[in-house]
């Protein structure tokens, strides 16, 4: 394994090492978010660090007594992280409109968790549109200016700036994507999803120099060993279980695309150029990927889902969903009944942080293999 | 006059008799199918205990599931009251009480008369209540009671993740195979009930001291993991199964009083 | 227990009867009406005054899962949407109504086909996706009204936003059932919707006397006509009736409770096929639930000077709109103004917006008012969840605190 690589590796078992030496080295301020359609430029061009929370695989201790049992393991153990101290490094958080569940969530942790900053970015369920673009812009632009009250002013040229690292990096990332597209063997699934969620983790500049690095010694290596893995799509929203990638990769597959909230959709398209920082970052929102929780034609993603896996060459699909994820639970159907109509094989996994057994699932996912190879 | 709580449960039925302040009788059998012979039965062991008659009582009332179904009683009040009442007469000093019973647990938050200001329960699954030891113990093939005394030798306990019994097991089963001590994997399980419990308590105000009743109270290992986690040492009354039958019965004196 | 008291025997509500009607003569008419007049179906805190304006028949699958509910129908129809593979965990609104549209199935033989769909998503973010998938299976187009949640104040943009949308929506009407929007006729129906939702208030002021004319039991029935009717005539003809008779209880000393010892208010969406058990395990327990969250959600504020910007800020305004912190004040305020002893919370399973925070709102209740909460586990319509013997427990022993 190449040295940038590797060390971007050697945190993925303590995710938060980065930010908290990074506060500790600058004395920062570090402010996380839970879905990518937080303005982390914004955030940035202030000068702080952005830190993606994507919960952890632990025991509920406290979130019990704010939340009840039938919600997503992302909002129990996210809160939980807060309230028993797992989020110290953290001095404020955003919350931007997804799901009912965050939307209730947002209220809770500002109502219990004790972080000095709280931002909410009401995102409309509507993206298209005159009215939805102006009410979208008008929100990011409040955003700018709650970060400011906390922070101190961030001029347009900042801003400009912070735009202009966090594509540098979207480009990387579509570079990698692209690499294992054509050549799925070259890194496995596990590490090049952790290269994504790396990039929520740490400092944007410096993860562009690593990722940079990384994708140069990953082309020198060429492919590693595991030729002739059968290659899969994953959809789903949070992927943050490492031990299930391995597996997938022992029984000889490999996941060689995405529709996640921390793969694919991180990076998708380029915040575009436009002299209004503000305007480019609410038309990025705008025209990104389908997420199941914003209002596109009902009849959209199916199609996108199927392009997507076609352009991939995967040969199946699996569902990696959260228990109690209600967007994404009311799309399978839909999205189930079009990839058969392709002849696409598909697997659904529901899973629970703190409660994924790699071995469970192991005898589906080989169950999956089993059927695409006839 | 003496009087009498019966607490049915759904597996085990127990009934006090008090006079004067003392408990002068007391009994507890297994409730089997049928609640209303199980209250019975505990009423007439725990008469000859006190060697009285039915008739010399001056009231009796009844708790547990199985109260409803009892007709020799003068009133049913349900375990949650009970609980409370007879942890905190007994204990003053105590304003959180825990009860894990056979197949259920709740905790519950008295207030300064010693009446219930909140309670909150979990009777949806066996995580956190006797029924899981139960099974843990025959996972291990190691006697129920002696448990909780050697969850106390282990300096690493286990870490057991999963919330429910049934898988609980298979990890057991796992971590045994993997070669890992049966006293960190006893401890282990101490400590996730632990959690269990402690999760489902933090949902009303945990305010010292805090006791502990029902028939798990007795196992050691389950208290000294409570008390990590709730960083507070926990009362264990002396006889914890019956603290439900001694609440109905001092419920029953305070009715006759006023 | 010892020998019951003589209890006085339940008083049935009058006008009942007439509701009961008024709900029979809507659903005929819209079941009737397929292929000859345009039928929308829209989310239950939707606009429907456009729809009314319009001369469209709006149709309420949430009523309509009430009812299936009631009747205890909805497990078979959900079942449906299961095997199609719309999980178990998905509110069971959405999938009894999945369910139902492919069987036509339920207590009326399922619901007329939409012509078109209109969600708006004031009540929570699953009404959008449930009618994305009614959009696909009927083929038919949707419009959804986004109005925005307020974490703690609306803002100028939010507002802005909504009245644009509410523009939008009728120039979708127009497209859909062809002609024209008359800002006149609109006018007319706002007018009446403000005067049915005044005498829906007046309705619910009642309960503030001691004992209360009827339970939220009652009210839950009683609020069919301004849930589906508002802007009606009829429901303003309604609501004056029940007023009236309500009133007459409090004159002639007709309580709902025989001996209301305890005055709770509920929270949450009815239990809906419970609800005679769960009437009869208050009231034998003294205790009436003389006011609740749900039914006071339609007792909203409308000015006729301006009824599409109110109406806009009236929709994004609603209880389940806002955030925790501000439902507490509303909590707060039913409480003191029904004089509550207590507060009766439904955790349902299928509801997020309106459950999730019920434990932090009944800590804040109890910390404020010393008076204690309980929390009551189960689902709107899905009986599978439900557990009698949990429930009795729990309120028997609520009951008991608070003493």
């Amino acid at each position: 394994m190449g040295e940038a690589l590797g060390r971007l590796m050697e945190f993925r078992d303590d995710p938060y090492a980065p930010a908290r030496s990074w506060k500790e080295r600058t004395g920062g301020t570090v402010i996380g978010y839970f879905c990518c359609y937080a303005p982390e430029e914004i955030i940035h061009a202030a000068g702080a660090l952005p830190v993606r929370i994507t919960g952890e695989n632990r025991q509920i201790l406290k979130s019990g007594a704010h939340l009840q049992s039938y919600c997503c393991s992302l909002a129990r153990t996210g809160l939980d992280m807060a309230l028993t101290g797992g989020l110290d490094f953290l001095d404020g958080t955003v919350f931007t409109h997804t799901c009912d569940t965050m939307m209730r969530l947002s209220d809770i942790w500002r109502l219990n968790a004790g972080f000095a900053f709280h931002g909410d970015v009401v995102i409309p369920v509507r993206l298209e549109g005159k009215a939805a673009l102006d009410y979208l812009y008008s929100e990011v632009a409040r955003f700018k200016e709650a970060v400011e009250g906390y922070l101190g002013p961030i001029s347009e040229g900042a801003l400009q700036e912070s735009i202009e690292l966090y594509n540098r990096n979207r480009e990387l990332l579509r570079e990698l994507y692209g690499m294992r597209r054509e050549n799925p063997t070259m890194l496995p699934s596990d590490q090049a999803l952790w290269l994504v969620a790396s990039s929520s983790l740490m400092e944007k500049r410096e993860h562009n120099e690593l990722l940079e690095k990384a994708i140069q010694e990953i082309k020198a290596e060429g492919a590693s060993a595991g030729e002739g893995k059968v290659p899969l799509f994953v959809v789903g929203s949070v992927m943050d279980q490492w031990e299930f990638l391995k597996m997938v990769e022992e029984v000889g597959a490999t996941v060689v695309d995405d529709d996640l909230c921390t793969g694919y959709r991180y990076f998708d398209e380029a915040a575009p150029e436009d002299p209004d920082p503000v305007m480019s970052l609410t038309r990025r929102i705008a025209d990104r990927a389908s997420c199941p929780c914003k209002y596109r034609p009902s009849t959209q993603r199916a199609g996108y889902l199927v392009d997507r896996v076609a352009g991939s060459g995967a040969r199946g699909v699996i569902f990696f969903q959260f228990k109690f994820c209600d967007p994404h639970a009311f799309d399978y159907p839909y999205l189930k009944d079009a990839l058969d109509a392709e002849g696409i094989p598909s697997l659904l996994l529901e899973i629970e942080h703190g409660s994924v057994s790699a071995e469970q699932l192991r005898t589906r996912v080989e169950a999956l293999l089993e059927t695409i190879r006839g | 006059m003496p009087v009498a709580g019966v607490d049915i449960g759904s597996l085990t039925a127990k009934a006090v008799i008090l006079d004067d302040g003392k408990m002068i009788g007391t009994s507890l059998l297994m409730t089997g199918h049928n609640s209303r012979l199980a209250g019975r039965g505990a009423l007439d062991l725990a008469l000859r205990d006190a060697g009285i008659e039915e008739g010399a009582l001056e009231r009796v009332v009844a708790t547990g599931y199985g109260r409803l179904s009892i007709d020799f009683t003068d009133e049913q009040v349900t375990e949650i009251t009970c609980h409370a009442r007879g942890a905190h007469t007994t204990h003053p000093e105590a304003y959180t009480v825990i009860d894990l019973g056979g197949q259920d647990s709740k905790a519950i938050a008295v207030d300064d008369r010693g009446r219930v200001a909140e309670f909150v329960m979990n009777d949806k699954c066996a995580a956190g209540t006797g029924r899981f030891l139960e099974v843990m113990a025959a996972a291990l093939e190691i006697d129920l009671d002696q448990l909780g005394g050697i969850s106390l030798q282990s300096e690493a306990p286990a870490s057991i993740s999963s919330v429910c019994t049934v898988f609980a097991e298979s990890e057991v089963v796992s971590r045994v195979a993997e070669g890992v001590s049966k006293v960190d994997i006893v401890a282990g399980i101490h400590q996730a009930i632990a959690s269990r419990i402690y999760a489902m308590a933090v949902r009303i105000p945990i305010r010292e001291r805090i006791i502990i009743t029902g028939g798990v109270a007795r196992n050691g290992g389950v208290v000294r993991a409570l008390e990590k986690r709730f960083e507070a040492t926990i009362i264990v009354p002396e006889m914890p199964q019956h603290m439900g039958a001694l609440g109905a019965a001092i419920v029953a004196r305070e009715r006759c009083a006023g | 227990m010892a020998a019951k008291e003589e209890r006085k025997p339940y008083v049935k509500i009058k006008a009942t009867d007439q509701m009961k009607q008024l709900l029979t003569d809507y659903y005929i008419e819209a079941k009737t009406s397929e292929g000859k007049k345009p039928i929308c179906w829209i989310t239950s805190g939707g606009p429907v005054e456009f729809l009314i304006a319009m001369d469209v028949i709006p149709v309420y699958p949430e009523n309509h899962g009430a009812m299936c509910g009631a009747s205890k129908m909805a497990v078979e129809l959900a079942e449906v949407a299961e095997q199609m593979g719309y999980s178990r965990d998905l509110c069971s609104y959405a999938r009894l109504d999945i369910g139902s549209a492919v069987t036509k199935g339920g207590p009326i033989g399922g619901l007329p086909r939409p012509d078109f769909l209109l969600a708006c998503n004031n009540i929570c973010g699953t009404v959008f996706k449930w009618y994305q998938h009614l959009s696909r299976y009927f083929d038919v187009p949707l419009f959804v009204m986004d109005t925005p949640f307020i974490h703690k104040v609306k803002t100028e943009h939010a507002t802005e936003y909504v009245r644009q949308q509410c523009l939008e929506l009728v120039r979708f009407l127009e497209e859909q059932v062809n002609r024209e929007f008359s800002e006149e006729r609109f006018a007319e129906v706002a007018l009446l919707s403000v005067q049915s939702v005044e005498l829906w208030k007046d309705v619910l002021a009642t309960a503030e006397h001691k004992p209360s004319p009827f339970t939220c039991f009652d009210a839950f029935i009683h609020m069919a006509p301004i849930v589906t009717l508002r802007g009606t005539q009829q429901v303003v003809d309604y609501y004056e009736l029940l007023k009236q008779e309500m009133l007459e209880r409090n004159e002639t000393g007709i309580s709902a409770v025989p001996e209301e010892k305890y005055r709770l208010v509920w929270d949450n969406i009815p239990i809906w096929y419970e609800m005679r058990n769960l009437g009869k395990l208050f009231s034998e327990n003294n205790a009436c639930l003389v006011a609740d969250t749900y039914t006071s959600a339609w007792a909203v504020d409308i000015s006729i000077d301006d009824p599409l910007t109110s109406m806009a800020d009236a929709y994004t305004r609603v209880y389940l709109n806002i955030s925790i912190d501000l439902m507490v004040d509303q909590v707060l305020a039913l409480m003191e103004r029904y004089s509550a002893d207590g507060l009766v919370m439904h955790s349902n399973r299928s509801c997020k917006p309106y459950s999730l925070g019920q434990y932090d709102t009944a800590r804040a209740v109890t910390e404020r008012t010393g008076k204690p909460a309980l929390i009551i586990e189960a689902d709107m319509t899905d009986s599978r969840v439900y557990s009698e013997a949990q429930v009795r427990e729990r309120v028997d022993a609520y009951i008991e605190s608070l003493d």
